[in-house]
C-alpha cells in the first residue's frame, strides 16, 4: 500500500473513530460545549461594554486604545470581532487550555475502552496545568508574533486584506500543525513541556498530511468568518448593526467544532501511534 | 437572613444600574442611526421631500428629543429640526422649533445663541427689522460670552452700513467696541480675551478707525501688562502700526517690548523677525538686520 494512499484512508480511519467515540460517550463533548458557553459569555460582556457595571472596566480601555466613538452605537458593533479575537487570544492560554486537556483525557479514557470520567479528566488536567498553559502560551504567542511582523508596515506586499488573510490563515494552520500532538502528549504520555513539544514536531515529521488534513479541513470552515469580517461595515449598513453579534455567535459554534475535532483528532493520531509503536495495532 | 437580604440588595442595585444603562444614551444612538437610514435623504435636504415624508422625519426626531433630552446630541437634532423648517420656508415652526432649543437647553449656550440668531434672521427675511434687533439685543444680553454673542453687535452694526443707515451704524459700533472693552475689562485674565480682541479689531477695520483701536489697546496693555493676552496686543499693535498708520518706529519699539517684557512669549521669535524685517524696509541697514537674523538663529537654532 503506498504512502498517500495510507495516508487518506487513515484520516477517514480517525474521523471515523472520533465519531464513534463521541456516539458512545457524549461526555467527551462537554468540555468544548462549557468552552462555547464561556464564549458566549465573553461575548455578551464584550457587547455590553459601554453600559454600567462593565464599562467600569471596559469603557477606558476601549477609549485608550480604539478611541471615544467605539463606545457608542453602531460603531462598537465594528470593533466586537476584535475585541473578541484579542479575549479569546488572552483566555486561550489560560482557560482553554484546561478545556482542551479535560477533552484530551476523556478521549483517552474513551480510547482505552474504559469509561471516561468527569472527575478524573478535571483532575488530570488541573494537575498538569502549569504545563499546558505554557504550551498554550508558546503556540499563541508564536502566532501572534508571526502575525504582527507580517502585518509591519513596510510589507507593502500584503497590503491587500485578501492576501493577508490567507496568508494569516496558512501561518495558522502551520503554528497549529506544528504544536497540535503537544497538549495530548502532555495528558496522554505525561511528558514535560520539552518533551511534549518534541513528540510533537516527531508525529508532525512522521504524520504530516494526514495532520495537515485534520487541522486544515475544519479550520477552513474560518475562512468565510475573516472575509465577511473585512466586509462588515458594508454588511452592517445593508441590513443592521447588530448582524455582527449573529456573526459571532456562529463564529463560536465553528470555533467549538473546530477546536473540539481538531483536539481529538490530535489524540485519536497519538493513541493510535502509540499503539504501532508498541505493535498492538497496525497504523 | 440578614446576609440573604444584603445580597438582594446588592442584586437589586446591579439590576438597576444595568437598566440604567439599557436605558440611556445608547438607545437614543441606536433610535438615531435607525431614522437616519430610514429618513437621511430627507434631514440631508429637507426642502426636496415629500410633505408626508416631511412630517414622518420631523416626528421621529421629535421622538427622539422627547425620549431622550438629556442625550448629548438631542439639542442639535432640535436646532436641526429648525433648519429643516426654514428649509422649507416654514418659518413659524421653525422659529417654534428653535424657540425649543432655547428654552429646553440652556446649557448649550452656543447652540442656544445660534437658535436666538436665526430666529433673529428670520424676522429679517420677513422685514421685520425691529423684531429682528430685539431678538439680536436679547442675545447679546443672555450669552455675550459666546462667539454669537459676540458676533451679533458687529452684524447690527454691519446691517445699518450696508443700509446707509450712518448714525445708527456709528452708535451700534460703539456700542460694539463698549460692550467689548467691558468685556474685557470684567475679565482681563480670561482666555477668551484674545477672542474678544478679534473682534475689537474687526469693529474698528470696518470703520477704519485705526488709530482709536491703538490708543484702546494700548490703554489695556498698560492696565493689566501681566496677562496673557498682553504680548499679542502688543503685537497686533506694532502689526497696525508697521503696515496701516505707516509708522515703523513706534512698531519697533512695540516689538522690542514685546522681546524684553515677555521673554517666555511664543510671539517672541516673530517680534524678532519682525523687527529685522523693520531694519531692512526702513533704513536699508542691512548690518542691523543682519545682526537681528543672527540673534534669531542664536536664540532658535533648532528652528
Amino acid at each position: 500500500m503506498n504512502m498517500g494512499r495510507k495516508s487518506f484512508l487513515t484520516v477517514f480511519t480517525i474521523w471515523r473513530r472520533i465519531l464513534t467515540l463521541l456516539r458512545q460517550h457524549p461526555v467527551i463533548f462537554i468540555p468544548s460545549i462549557l468552552l462555547a458557553v464561556l464564549d458566549t459569555v465573553m461575548l455578551t460582556t464584550l457587547f455590553l461594554s459601554p453600559w454600567p457595571p462593565f464599562s467600569a472596566v471596559l469603557a477606558p480601555i476601549i477609549r485608550t486604545f480604539w478611541g471615544e466613538q467605539f463606545l457608542h452605537y453602531p460603531a462598537n458593533f465594528l470593533l466586537l470581532p476584535e475585541l473578541f479575537s484579542l479575549a479569546r487570544n488572552g483566555t486561550g492560554p489560560i482557560v482553554n487550555v484546561l478545556f482542551t486537556g479535560v477533552t484530551v483525557s476523556l478521549a483517552h479514557q474513551a480510547y482505552i475502552n474504559l469509561l471516561p470520567r468527569w472527575g478524573a479528566g478535571v483532575k488530570k488536567a488541573v494537575k498538569k496545568y502549569v504545563r499546558l498553559a505554557v504550551v498554550g502560551s508558546i503556540t499563541i504567542g508564536l502566532l501572534l508574533l508571526l502575525i504582527r511582523i507580517l502585518r509591519y508596515p513596510s510589507f507593502v506586499i500584503w497590503r491587500s486584506p485578501e492576501l493577508t488573510f490567507t496568508i494569516e490563515f496558512l501561518l495558522s494552520i502551520a503554528i497549529q500543525m506544528l504544536f497540535v500532538f503537544a497538549i495530548p502528549s502532555i495528558i496522554v504520555e505525561n511528558k514535560k513541556i520539552s518533551a511534549a513539544l518534541l513528540r510533537s514536531f516527531s508525529l508532525l515529521r512522521k504524520h504530516p498530511w494526514i495532520t495537515l488534513f485534520f487541522v486544515m479541513a475544519p479550520s477552513s470552515l474560518l475562512i468565510p468568518f475573516n472575509y465577511i469580517y473585512a466586509k462588515l461595515p458594508l454588511l452592517m449598513e445593508r441590513s443592521f448593526p447588530e448582524i455582527t453579534l449573529f456573526v459571532l455567535a456562529n463564529h463560536i459554534l465553528v470555533l467549538t467544532f473546530i477546536d473540539c475535532f481538531v483536539t481529538l483528532s490530535a489524540t485519536v493520531l497519538l493513541l493510535a501511534h502509540r499503539d504501532a509503536e508498541t505493535g498492538s495495532v497496525i497504523l | 437572613m440578614k446576609s440573604i437580604n444584603k445580597y438582594i440588595f446588592i442584586f437589586s442595585l446591579e439590576t438597576l444600574m444595568f437598566c440604567i444603562g439599557c436605558g440611556g444614551y445608547y438607545y437614543a444612538e441606536k433610535t438615531y442611526w435607525h431614522v437616519n437610514r430610514k429618513h437621511g435623504e430627507t434631514i440631508r435636504t429637507p426642502a426636496e421631500a415629500a410633505e408626508k415624508e416631511f412630517h414622518q422625519t420631523i416626528n421621529a426626531l421629535k421622538k427622539i428629543v422627547s425620549g431622550y433630552p438629556t442625550w448629548g446630541r438631542s439639542a442639535k437634532i432640535q436646532f436641526h429640526i429648525g433648519e429643516m423648517y426654514i428649509a422649507r420656508k416654514d418659518f413659524g415652526n421653525a422659529r417654534k422649533e428653535l424657540m425649543e432649543v432655547v428654552m429646553n437647553f440652556p446649557e448649550k449656550q452656543e447652540l442656544c445663541a445660534q437658535a436666538q440668531f436665526l430666529i433673529g434672521t428670520l424676522f429679517e427675511k420677513q422685514g421685520n427689522w425691529k423684531e429682528a434687533l430685539h431678538n439680536y439685543e436679547e442675545l447679546v444680553e443672555r450669552y455675550p460670552n459666546t462667539i454669537v454673542g459676540l458676533q451679533v453687535p458687529l452684524y447690527i452694526a454691519h446691517y445699518y452700513q450696508r443700509h446707509n443707515m450712518k448714525t445708527e451704524s456709528e452708535k451700534a459700533y460703539a456700542n460694539a467696541v463698549h460692550k467689548y472693552v467691558n468685556l474685557i475689562e470684567m475679565n482681563p485674565y480670561d482666555k477668551q480675551v484674545p477672542v474678544i480682541q478679534h473682534f475689537l479689531v474687526l469693529a474698528h477695520r470696518r470703520q477704519g478707525k485705526w488709530n482709536e483701536l491703538v490708543d484702546i489697546l494700548q490703554r489695556m496693555v498698560d492696565k493689566y501688562p501681566n496677562t496673557e493676552a498682553a504680548p499679542l496686543t502688543l503685537h497686533r499693535m506694532a502689526a497696525i502700526c508697521r503696515d496701516i498708520l505707516h509708522n515703523s518706529d513706534k512698531a519697533k519699539d512695540l516689538y522690542n517690548r514685546i522681546i524684553l517684557k515677555y521673554p517666555n512669549s511664543r510671539l517672541q521669535k516673530d517680534a524678532q523677525l519682525q523687527l529685522a524685517n523693520i531694519s531692512i524696509l526702513q533704513r536699508s541697514d542691512v548690518e542691523q538686520a543682519k545682526k537681528e537674523f543672527r540673534n534669531i538663529q542664536e536664540k532658535y537654532p533648532d528652528n
